[in-house]
């Protein structure tokens, strides 16, 4: 799927605001993005494990 | 072009006169003599269907003309988005439904809001003074061009 089809799936405020924003913070809020999925991943699991032991 | 010269043009490649096309598309003449001389400014979507109906010809042109928004300029307006914002991030949030995507901008312009606000108490990036006390940093997010509140 193309970039502009990928776009048009996003909320065009967001997107807006986003393209407000110098490069370095794109990639900044990419990596934030990143980082949350990552420890939201991460708790999930030990809550599971915790619940697996209990 | 002006919308009423749009509908001129379209009208006069259709070889109908201003009467027929009235007829046609169940718009009194002096209506349609109106929006031709550009005196309607914001004729209705339903009225301008009509009329391009009328002539065999796609609405589009029509509603552009007239500002409204269509599936090809929301396109142009995507597309310069597309040409602006980082590739990974497009692909990242495509991936997220629309409510998670809504979430993520409310969250986004909070932050820039507690980050660029003159708090009465805090240092000015909204956060309490530590150290740097009576320095005040430059906030790496004026880009973000949010109006500075002042409580």
């Amino acid at each position: 799927m193309d970039r502009a089809a990928l776009a048009e799936k996003i909320d065009p405020e967001l997107l807006q605001m986003l393209g407000r924003m110098p490069r370095r913070q794109q990639r900044q809020v990419l990596l934030l993005l990143m980082v949350v999925d990552n420890l939201v991943y991460e708790m999930m699991r030990e809550r599971r494990l915790r619940e697996d032991t209990e | 072009m002006k919308l009423g010269d749009k509908i001129r043009q379209l009208r006069e490649a259709s070889k109908l006169t201003q009467g027929q096309l009235a007829n046609a598309s169940s718009v009194s003449q002096g209506y349609l003599s109106q929006l031709e001389n550009g005196e309607v400014k914001h004729p209705s979507a339903a009225v301008l269907l009509r009329i391009a109906q009328a002539m065999h010809v796609g609405g589009d042109e029509l509603f552009e003309a007239a500002g409204y928004a269509t599936v090809r300029t929301l396109r142009e307006a995507y597309r310069g988005y597309e040409a602006t914002v980082e590739a990974e991030l497009i692909t990242y949030l495509s991936g997220l439904p629309r409510d998670k995507q809504r979430r993520l901008l409310l969250v986004l312009e909070g932050m820039a809001s507690v980050l660029t606000s003159n708090g009465d108490s805090r240092g000015d990036h909204g956060w309490p003074r530590g150290r740097d006390s009576g320095v005040t940093p430059r906030s790496p997010h004026k880009s973000l061009e949010y109006s500075r509140s002042r409580n």
